[in-house]
């Protein structure tokens, strides 16, 4: 073997080693001399490169693709269980319910908030009802937003009515050291919707 | 163009297809190409003899494309003087599969020749 040819085969392992350290545009220096077969060894080594630096480029633009579908549909989901988790159901005219289903963090209590009020102007509701029966995990900072959220709607003009308060959140009311004067605590559902038709002049009467 | 196709004849007057290659061949224009030797097309199962300048060099993706124009032409006869265009070439066949139908000339003379044969 000539030195020439030492020369060219340090050549295609030193090009070797720096791909397999992942420097996939490193290239083998291709002379037109030289044996055929050493020829076509350089050029398939340059070939096998080009490929695998193609699949890679291809595979990271797949993967970007990938990520953003992930975040598009993660960024659905969470405008979906920000609907969902908020459902104003109008059961009276004027008058809307507000089931509270599972935890209320700061950022679905924004939600919330903004969906409720929105409601409310909307609809020219007198009278909101928080829901808590299905609520849980309420820590101070949850009980403190749900409070927000019946001060904005007296500031609205709607007088905020809240149901199904368990032990924990009356705990947490209490110590969050916010004016409760804005609730009006009733222990069920049924029970608000007495006391709106009450503050209306009606009642229920059975009939005979 | 990197490919240009003309029709031609061999010395004994066979219809044949003549590619004239030279520069940076792109996926596209071994696509191009490879149409006109699918089924139903004008080059199909005809005679093939590629003239490939020094100049010539194939993106991965038209390299990949080649293996696809096999069982589409009678022979093929490529036309190269460049050693390292000939490796590039030989190196084609093996990943496509080398066949008896296809061989390697320096000159065009005995590559007509082999395609009357």
């Amino acid at each position: 073997m000539s030195s020439d040819e030492d020369v060219r085969l340090e050549q295609l392992i030193s090009t070797l080693a720096a791909a397999t350290t992942g420097d996939l545009s490193v290239r083998v220096p291709l002379q037109e001399d030289g044996r055929p077969a050493l020829i076509e060894l350089e050029y398939a080594v340059n070939a096998l490169l080009e490929d695998l630096e193609l699949a890679r480029v291809e595979s990271d633009q797949r993967q970007q693709q990938i990520q953003q579908q992930a975040a598009r549909l993660l960024e659905q989901q969470r405008e979906l269980v920000m609907a969902l988790s908020t459902p104003a159901i109008m059961v009276w005219p004027r008058v809307l319910a507000v089931p509270i289903i599972g935890e209320v963090g700061p950022e679905r209590a924004t939600g919330m908030s903004e969906s409720v009020l929105a409601t409310v102007v909307a609809n020219r509701t007198t009278h909101v009802i928080l829901d808590l029966t299905g609520a849980r995990q309420v820590t101070p900072q949850t009980a403190r937003s749900l409070l927000r959220i019946a001060q904005a709607i007296q500031l609205l003009g709607a007088r905020c009515l809240v149901t199904g308060v368990n032990a924990q959140l009356a705990g947490s009311l209490v110590s969050s050291g916010i004016d409760l004067q804005s609730l009006v605590p009733l222990p069920s559902l049924s029970d608000a919707l007495l006391l709106v038709l009450r503050e209306r002049g009606l009642q229920l009467v059975k009939q005979t | 163009m990197p490919i240009q196709i003309e029709e031609g004849k061999t010395p004994k007057g066979q219809r044949m297809m003549l590619a004239r290659v030279s520069g940076h061949v792109t996926l596209q224009d071994a696509e191009s190409m490879g149409d006109q030797l699918k089924p139903g097309q004008p080059y199909n199962q005809s005679l093939l003899l590629c003239l490939v300048d020094s100049t010539a060099d194939y993106h991965p993706e038209a390299r990949r494309h080649f293996s696809s124009f096999n069982g589409n032409y009678k022979r093929l006869a490529t036309v190269v003087t460049s050693p390292l265009v000939r490796a590039a070439i030989n190196f084609m066949l093996r990943v496509t599969g080398k066949t008896a139908e296809v061989r390697m000339f320096t000159t065009e003379g005995p590559a007509l020749a082999w395609l009357d044969e």
